[in-house]
Order: structure tokens, then C-alpha cells, then sequence
């Protein structure tokens, strides 16, 4: 009276395994690219052709095989003594220029009275590789702007060192955070391998003097704009004009990872 | 704006699923007095059979709408097999046994499934990402629903109202109540209990597919331990409906997915309780309900008063 | 078909002999010094392999695996052949500690890579410590590892054996929060955490970071790791009607929580940190990634002229994982081992104090690595401190913003 019904559906417990992936997989290979992330797919590719090779007529395997010692013959004789050295030839290869380009805080000028103005100096230094072109250097928070001297662009050699100022004004207070933390300046670098848009941050001296100009300049009333706009819009203006005037930048642009070389 | 009726809707969607896996244990139990700790691991293995219809049986491309009725199956077919495989081969044969051993069983059974889909099923060592339907959200005045959450409102109640007219109208599902109440004058009356109970199994095993379904249609992936807390919270679930009832079970999940909902977003706006609130204390906030229920109504919430009949 | 098997067939047939000439090789070179066999040194790498984090974490080993076997093809230290021994933390702390004591009492171990987690590496500091094992993290970002506890004000170094090659959550907290209010211009944040160690410690330097710019935190929450559902939280999040979402935790949550979030309809996106930059992030959340942000350490690898070898034998290699996030770091933090081990053991002959000596000789570590040079400063940070910033664009992770810090 027990166990007659159950017994039937619970014999087929055991295939139930097909979970298993040699057994669900041969035939539906396509189904896993799509969710599978890539590295599925050489799993999947490996029990088929030894299935198919089994398959094959006798002359086909011969033919196969003789192929295959042939390749393999001209692969060894041919092929592999020069590839390990040309990877290797290869490997110097031109740094990006922001991995051999250094920007170094050295101080403000001492001159509060400039109110909205402040005069920040910087070194710039190349450690190593072909020179680096510095153009477009600009202070980060929005509502800055910037000037630098001398004027862009320049080049740094290796193993030299470059002094510049970068000369900030307070264009608008409403845009500016009350204390810049990690300050960067963005600055297009270019050397013979690719141009870059890349960033230098700088903590604590250059973030407590720049805050401090944020502080003079905006203190009175953070939602209208500097009272020193107007001279900022000669400065800008000045700016835009010398950048018409050097097409060869406009191709600073570009993606950051176009390489030229 | 009110987000109450978003939570409360986001409390339902979650409160379905917890409902329709705690189906599972509140059925074995209500029938053999089991508490299988193994159905966690057989809602798992639905969601990874589902998933296995999808990337290994349709064709690449297959509409959702066309695959999910065949993950459904697939899934179903999956856990149905395992959940009466393991009535059979696990619980069967301890069924005079002291009530511990099937317990201890139902452990280790657990740790054996989930390990053999964590070693044996493709890259399953990690989350494994579950196909989406591409639609929605739909909006319900200030309440939006996603696809998967779309999915779980539809299923379960067809799900409940299909089980409820089973158990109370057909002979089988009056064989059913007849073995809950007493297995062995049911036998003496002519029911073959051993049928009935595969039935209860394989049920609990389907809907816990459907949830498993639904878990990855919400949260896009599946994992070989997702049958773990998913399974606690479920069994939870059906203590707080009151453990052998189904409706008890659904309502009792309904109760649980509501109160980790609202614990997650008013308990820190209560003064003093900022520390308290938040996602990461809803489960504990579940729990402490679970008790408080169990303290006033140890019988659960729409449970009866049975005496013990070990 | 045909055509295609025989393809199959000669590669398979040409990595067969290929392989077979590489042992008869190695077995030459045993015959040749067979009175002095080569030593075997031990790299050991803990991470998380699978489970949590595991994309990230299989590609330390992925990285550390390419490290040793380059140093073993290039005979980088004479007289020894190094072997990886990986185990799995599966994110734990308390897995990390066992594996940690596993490593110090194999004597062939002259130096670990990992792990992952900064919280895990809580645990393992102080048995490498004692064992005086060195230790590099490639991913570690938990300033108080290096700096100790109370580093905003006093910097203390606690285990002189412990050093990583990734930049502390002090500049990625500070420069995701810079990034957000300046560049993104978002004014409102909700900040999310998973209350680990890395997770919720990355918040708390970008909430600083964020209101000390001026942004305003319009709510915070926490999730456990593990957790799937976070419909309540998106709810509040849309509540408080943030503009964007700072999470400080790993893609395992991040990426099932910008999925619900879009799901219900709040397109803001999603910030966070190196531990949610891995593409399973993308693959997993798909389209509603779109628009996301994560900051990682280091440079994009592929404008690393370095890292495009790399990545080729990774590739090639068929190791698993996501090299993107840490590989090459784990490449580098595994070289500096290896050097360092070559500077100790001469001709395969391990000294006695070889690990302290170790510990002393990678403190001086100074090359050009994969992922940029590798020094380290008197607190074992490394000296190499680039951030990027990426988004998900197109289904990418495309680097928006990168800089490097100069002090």
C-alpha cells in the first residue's frame, strides 16, 4: 500500500545533476555568451573537438595530423626564437607623459592685498624620458581663473626643472566650494607618445593657501560675484585671444588616449 | 513627499517571496512535523535550474517573455526533483527515527547542495547574473514597480489561490488535511501517505522555485548561498504565520518582509534611535518582532493550539 | 568545421610540445646544478577567491601568478624557483587570520600579497608581525594600516612588516569629494556604507571631504554585506531628494543597489570607491550602471605603456578575474618580493633571519613597476599616490579625471 507512487518520480533524483557543466554545455555553447562573463567561454570550447575529432575519417586525421607536425615543426624552428626578443624590444617604449612629469607646490607670493588675486608658484620637473610640453594649466574648482607665467607652453626636459607661476583669480564665489580639500590643477601634457589631460592634487600648504584666498575674496557675500570681476574679464579675454592664435593647440583636445608615436 | 505606500508596496514584494518559499517548510512540516532546513538550498537550486534553461537550453536571444515560462518549468522541474529526491532518500528512511536525526539530516543534506553547486556549476563560486526583462518601471501613483518586483505580485497570489483551492477542494488536497491531522488513521482510512507526502514536497519545492525566479528577476544575480538567509528568513516566516499553516505562511512572510521594510526606514527617524535604524538593523528588527509574536501567541499569528504529539 | 577543428588541433598539439620542452628545459636545468637543487620560495597571496569581492580578489592572484612566473622564466634570483600559495579570506577576518598563521608556518614563505579587505588585513597585521613576514597589499586603503590609529593627528607606524602599494582612503575620500562638489556640481549627497572597515571609513573621508566644501549630506544609511534587498533604502533616498549617492563599499552591494535604484526610478548616480571599480559591476547592474562613478588607485592600465605587457600575459595566461582594479599593483607588489628575496638569498641558500632581512630590503624597493614606480615612505604607503576617477559610459568604465598627488 506505501511506496508504490513516489517510487517512480524519485528514481530520476540522480540526473538530476545536470546542473554539472560538461553535460549541459556541448550543444548550447552560443547560450553562453551572453550572460557568462569571458572567461566561460574557453571552459565551454574545450570537450568539442575531440568529440568531433573522433568523428573524422581515418584520411582526414592523417591529413590533420600531418598538417599539425608540420605547424608545429615551423612553428619551433621558425617562429619562436625571435618572439621572446621582440616583446622585449618593444618594452622600452615611451612613457605617458604623466608618469614621468612632476609638479611641485613651492609657496605664494606674499601680496594680501590683492585681494581676489593671488600668485601661486609652482616647479615642474620631468624625471626621466623625452621632454614634456606643458600647455593649459587651470586651477580646478570652477570660478577660478587662471594665468600663468611665463606663458604657455613650455618644455621640460628630463632631469630639469621648470619654475612658473600660476597667477588665480576669484571670477565667481557662488561656483566655489568654502574650503578646497585636495586641490588639483589640470594641465594638458604632451610628449612624443600621447598628449594627456591629467590632473596634479596637492594637500595641505597649497589647499590652506588657496583657501585662504577663497576666504579674502569671498567672505563678504558668497552668492554675488567677486567685486574684482571686471578686471578678471581682461585677463580672460587676454587668455582666449593668445589660444586663437596658437592653432597648434586645438588639437590639445584630443582624447587623452590617442597615443601619436 | 509620502513614501509610506512605497514602502509598504516594497514590503509586499519582498513579503511575497519570504511567503512563497515559507510555503515549503510550513507544508513538510504541518504533514511529517519536519522542519527541513535543506529547503533554503532547494529554492537555491530552482533559481540555478532557471537560470541553466536559460543560458543552456533556449536559443541564444529568446524574448523573456517566452523564456520565462521555460525558466519557470526548468526551474520548478529542478527543485520539485531535488525537494522529492531528498523526501526519499534523505527523510524516508528516518522517518521512525528520533525527531533529531531528520533534523541533523536536513543540515547536512543543506551544506551537501550547496557545495555541490558552488563546486560543480559553472563560475557559480560567485554571484552569478540572472537575465532580466527589459521593462518597466511602472508607475501606481506615487508607487513605482520594477519588472522583478511585477513578477513576484503576480505570482504569488496565483500561487496561493491555486494551492488553496488544491488543499480544500480536490481529493488529494483532503487527503492532505486528513494527514496533517492524524497520518496514521488517514493511512487506515485509505490515503497512502506516502504519496501525499511527495506531494508536499514537491509543492513546497515548485513554489520555492517560483521565489527563486522571482529573486533574480528583483536582485539580477543568484548564488550558491543566497538559499541560506533567504531560507532562515522564509522559516521565520512560517514560525510567525504559524508553522503548519499556509495561509500562516504567507501572511507571516507578508508581516516580515513589511516590518524589515518600515524598521529600515522609520525606526531612525524616531528621536533617539538613530543608532538603531537603517538597513543594516532591519533583520534584527524582524526578529525582535518574531519573538514578540511568539511571546503573546506561541502558536503564531493565525496558527492553532496543537498539543504536541511527539 | 573541419577547417576549424584542425585549427583546434594544431594549437592544442603546439601548446602540448611546447609545454613538454618547457619541462625538459626546467628538468636540464635540475640535472645541470644537481648537486645544489634549486630551492623553492613561497609567494603567498591571500584574498578573497570566491564569494565576496572574489572578481577583484582573483585578480591579485591572477597578478601575483604572472609576477612569479615571470621571475621564474627570467631566472630573476638565481637558484630558486618561486611557487604561489593562494588562500582563500572569503572576505572574513577571521579566514584572513587562520590563513595568515597557515603562511607564517610554512618556512618556504618569504612573503605575502593581500590581502583584499582592509578589514581583513586588521587581523593579519600582527601575525605577519610577529613572524616579521612581510606583507604588501595591493588594494589595502585604510589609512590607519600604515598610519595607526589616531593618523590625523599623529602618524605612527604599527607593523613594520606591512606595506601596500595602493594610496590611502585619505586622498580617494578627499578626491571623490572634490570631484563630486566641483566637477559634478552636486550639492546633495546621500552616503551609504556597508560598515566594514574600508567601507565605512571611505564615507566618512568623503563626507568630511564633501561638507567641508560646502555640500550638505541630506541622509546617510548603512547594509550589511550579503544584503539583496534595498527597496526600503531606495525609497528614502528618494525621499531626501539627493542628488547623488556616495557609497563606501564593494560592487557585490553597490551594484544590486544603483540597479533597484534606477529600477525605482531615481536617476541620480552612484559614487564610490576602488572596492565598486570592477566590471562586474557593470555586467551585473547592465544598463542602470550607466552614468555610476567609482575613484580606484593608480592610473587607467591602459595608458601604462608597462601594464600593456602585462595584461598580454594575464590574458594569455587564462587566469580569471578582474585585472583592472589591482592586478597590476599585485604584479608590483609581488616583484618587490621577489627582489627583495633576491637581494637575501644567494645562490638558493635561505639565511636564518631571511624574512626580517626581507622586510628591511623591500622598505628599499625603488623600480619601475606595471602599474608606476614602486617605493615606499616610512609607514610602508606607497610613494606612487595617482587617483582617477572613472564612469560608466557605454557599458566602460572610462577614466573622466586622473591626477596624482604631490604632498
Amino acid at each position: 500500500m506505501s511506496g508504490v507512487g513516489p517510487v517512480e518520480p524519485v528514481e530520476t533524483v540522480e540526473p538530476v545533476e545536470p546542473v554539472e557543466p560538461t553535460e549541459a554545455r556541448p550543444g548550447h555553447a552560443p547560450g553562453t555568451h551572453r550572460a557568462a562573463p569571458p572567461p566561460d567561454v574557453i571552459g565551454t570550447d574545450s570537450p568539442r573537438p575531440t568529440d568531433r575529432w573522433r568523428t573524422l575519417p581515418p584520411r582526414v586525421r592523417i591529413t590533420a595530423l600531418t598538417a599539425a607536425v608540420t605547424a608545429l615543426a615551423a612553428a619551433a624552428v621558425w617562429l619562436l626564437p625571435p618572439s621572446p626578443s621582440a616583446p622585449e624590444r618593444e618594452e622600452p617604449a615611451t612613457p605617458w607623459p604623466a608618469t614621468t612629469t612632476a609638479f611641485r607646490y613651492t609657496g605664494v607670493a606674499d601680496n594680501p592685498s590683492a585681494g581676489a588675486t593671488r600668485d601661486f608658484h609652482f616647479e615642474v620637473s620631468v624625471h626621466d624620458g623625452p621632454p614634456v610640453t606643458v600647455s593649459h594649466i587651470n586651477a580646478a574648482p570652477g570660478g577660478l581663473r587662471t594665468r600663468t607665467t611665463p606663458p604657455m607652453s613650455f618644455t621640460v626636459r628630463a632631469g630639469s626643472a621648470h619654475r612658473i607661476t600660476v597667477r588665480i583669480t576669484v571670477a565667481d564665489c557662488s561656483a566655489l566650494p568654502v574650503y578646497v580639500n585636495l586641490p588639483f590643477l589640470d594641465v594638458t601634457l604632451r610628449n612624443k607618445h600621447a598628449i594627456q589631460h591629467y590632473s596634479f592634487i596637492f594637500g595641505n600648504r597649497y589647499s590652506r593657501d588657496l583657501s585662504g584666498l577663497l576666504h579674502t575674496a569671498c567672505d563678504a557675500n558668497r552668492a554675488l560675484p567677486s567685486p574684482r570681476v571686471r578686471r578678471e574679464v581682461r585677463v580672460l579675454t587676454m587668455w582666449t585671444r593668445r589660444v586663437l592664435a596658437n592653432p597648434a593647440e586645438a588639437d590639445l583636445h584630443t582624447s587623452s588616449s590617442t597615443g601619436t608615436s | 513627499m509620502n513614501t509610506l505606500p512605497q514602502q509598504l508596496a516594497n514590503g509586499l514584494f519582498l513579503g511575497s517571496m519570504y511567503g512563497l518559499i515559507a510555503i515549503g517548510y510550513t507544508m513538510v512540516y504541518g504533514i511529517v512535523q519536519l522542519i527541513n532546513f535543506a529547503h533554503g538550498e532547494i529554492f537555491m537550486t530552482g533559481g540555478f535550474g532557471a537560470l541553466t534553461v536559460y543560458l543552456y537550453v533556449l536559443p541564444d536571444g529568446t524574448s523573456m517573455w517566452i523564456a520565462l515560462p521555460a525558466m519557470l518549468i526548468g526551474g520548478g522541474l529542478v527543485s520539485v526533483l531535488i525537494a522529492v529526491g531528498a523526501e526519499r532518500f534523505a527523510y524516508r528512511p528516518l522517518r521512525g527515527a528520533p525527531r533529531l536525526a531528520p533534523l541533523i539530516t536536513a543540515i547536512g543534506l543543506s551544506l551537501a547542495l550547496q557545495q555541490a553547486v558552488f563546486n560543480w556549476y559553472p563560475d557559480a563560486k560567485t554571484d552569478r547574473n540572472f537575465p532580466q526583462i527589459d521593462a518597466g518601471p511602472w508607475h501606481l501613483g506615487s508607487i513605482s514597480i520594477s519588472s522583478g518586483s511585477l513578477f513576484v505580485i503576480i505570482a504569488a497570489p496565483l500561487c496561493m489561490a491555486a494551492l488553496a483551492f488544491f488543499v480544500r477542494l480536490s481529493r488529494t488536497g483532503r487527503a492532505m488535511q486528513a494527514t496533517a491531522q492524524d497520518p496514521d488513521t488517514a493511512q487506515l482510512m485509505g490515503i497512502d501517505t506516502n504519496r501525499i507526502i511527495v506531494i508536499a514536497f514537491a509543492i513546497g519545492g515548485f513554489f520555492a522555485a517560483v521565489a527563486a525566479v522571482a529573486y533574480g528577476l528583483r536582485y539580477g544575480q543568484i548564488k550558491y548561498d543566497m538559499g541560506f538567509q533567504m531560507g532562515l528568513k522564509a522559516f521565520t516566516a512560517a514560525v510567525l504565520g504559524g508553522i503548519g499553516n499556509i495561509y500562516g505562511a504567507m501572511i507571516g512572510g507578508l508581516v516580515l518582509g513589511l516590518a524589515e521594510t518600515l524598521a529600515t526606514s522609520y525606526i531612525d527617524e524616531i528621536p533617539g534611535m538613530q543608532q538603531l535604524g537603517g538597513g543594516g538593523w532591519s533583520s534584527v528588527w524582524a526578529f525582535v518582532l518574531l519573538i514578540l509574536v511568539l511571546l503573546f501567541r506561541p502558536q503564531g499569528l493565525v496558527g492553532e493550539r496543537v498539543a504536541d504529539r511527539a | 568545421m573541419r577547417h576549424r577543428s584542425l585549427v583546434i588541433l594544431t594549437s592544442v598539439l603546439t601548446t602540448g610540445a611546447l609545454t613538454l620542452t618547457a619541462c625538459g628545459s626546467r628538468d636540464d636545468d635540475k640535472g645541470g646544478d644537481s648537486g645544489s637543487k634549486k630551492t623553492e620560495v613561497v609567494i603567498g597571496v591571500d584574498a578573497p577567491l570566491t564569494g565576496q569581492n572574489s572578481a577583484t580578489g582573483l585578480g591579485i592572484q591572477g597578478g601575483v601568478q604572472v609576477a612569479v612566473d615571470d621571475a621564474n622564466k627570467n631566472n630573476l634570483v638565481p637558484g630558486v624557483t618561486f611557487k604561489v600559495q593562494a588562500l582563500d579570506d572569503k572576505a572574513i577576518p577571521a579566514s584572513g587570520q587562520q590563513n595568515a598563521t597557515q603562511l607564517v608556518n610554512n618556512d618556504k614563505v618569504l612573503g605575502v600579497v593581500g590581502p583584499l579587505n582592509s578589514g581583513v588585513a586588521t587581523q593579519m597585521q600582527q601575525v605577519f608581525a610577529t613572524a616579521n613576514l612581510v606583507e604588501i597589499s595591493p588594494s589595502n586603503t585604510a589609512p590607519e594600516l600604515t598610519q595607526g590609529k589616531n593618523w590625523q593627528t599623529k602618524k605612527v607606524r604599527p607593523f613594520k612588516t606591512y606595506f601596500r602599494t595602493a594610496t590611502t582612503d585619505a586622498l580617494q575620500g578627499g578626491f571623490a569629494a572634490d570631484y563630486a562638489y566641483n566637477t559634478l556640481k552636486k550639492k546633495n549627497v546621500f552616503v551609504v556604507d556597508d560598515k566594514q572597515t574600508y567601507g565605512a571609513g571611505l564615507a566618512k573621508l568623503f563626507t568630511a571631504g564633501f561638507t567641508k566644501a560646502g555640500g550638505k549630506v541630506v541622509g546617510t544609511d548603512h547594509v550589511n554585506t550579503g544584503d539583496t534587498d534595498f527597496s526600503a533604502l531606495v525609497t528614502k533616498i528618494k525621499n531626501s531628494k539627493a542628488d547623488l549617492v556616495y557609497y563606501g563599499g564593494q560592487y557585490d552591494e553597490s551594484e544590486k543597489l544603483t540597479k533597484q535604484l534606477k529600477d525605482g526610478g531615481v536617476k541620480i548616480p552612484l559614487f564610490g570607491g576602488d572596492g565598486m571599480f570592477s566590471d562586474t559591476y557593470i555586467q551585473t547592474a547592465g544598463k542602470t550602471s550607466e552614468g555610476d562613478l567609482a575613484t580606484s588607485v593608480g592610473q587607467p592600465v591602459d595608458t601604462l605603456a608597462s601594464a600593456q605587457d602585462f595584461i598580454k600575459k594575464y590574458k594569455a595566461a587564462g587566469l580569471k578575474g578582474d585585472y583592472g582594479t589591482y592586478g597590476g599593483y599585485s604584479y608590483d607588489a609581488a616583484t618587490a618580493i621577489i627582489k627583495a628575496i633576491g637581494k637575501v638569498v644567494k645562490d638558493g641558500k635561505v639565511p636564518s633571519d631571511a624574512r626580517a632581512k626581507i622586510v628591511e630590503e623591500v622598505g628599499k624597493t625603488k623600480f619601475d613597476g606595471v602599474a608606476g614606480p614602486v617605493s615606499f615612505d616610512e609607514y610602508g604607503d606607497t610613494t606612487n599616490k595617482q587617483l582617477t576617477v572613472y564612469q560608466v559610459t557605454n557599458g566602460k568604465w572610462k577614466a573622466v579625471k586622473s591626477g596624482t598627488f604631490n604632498g
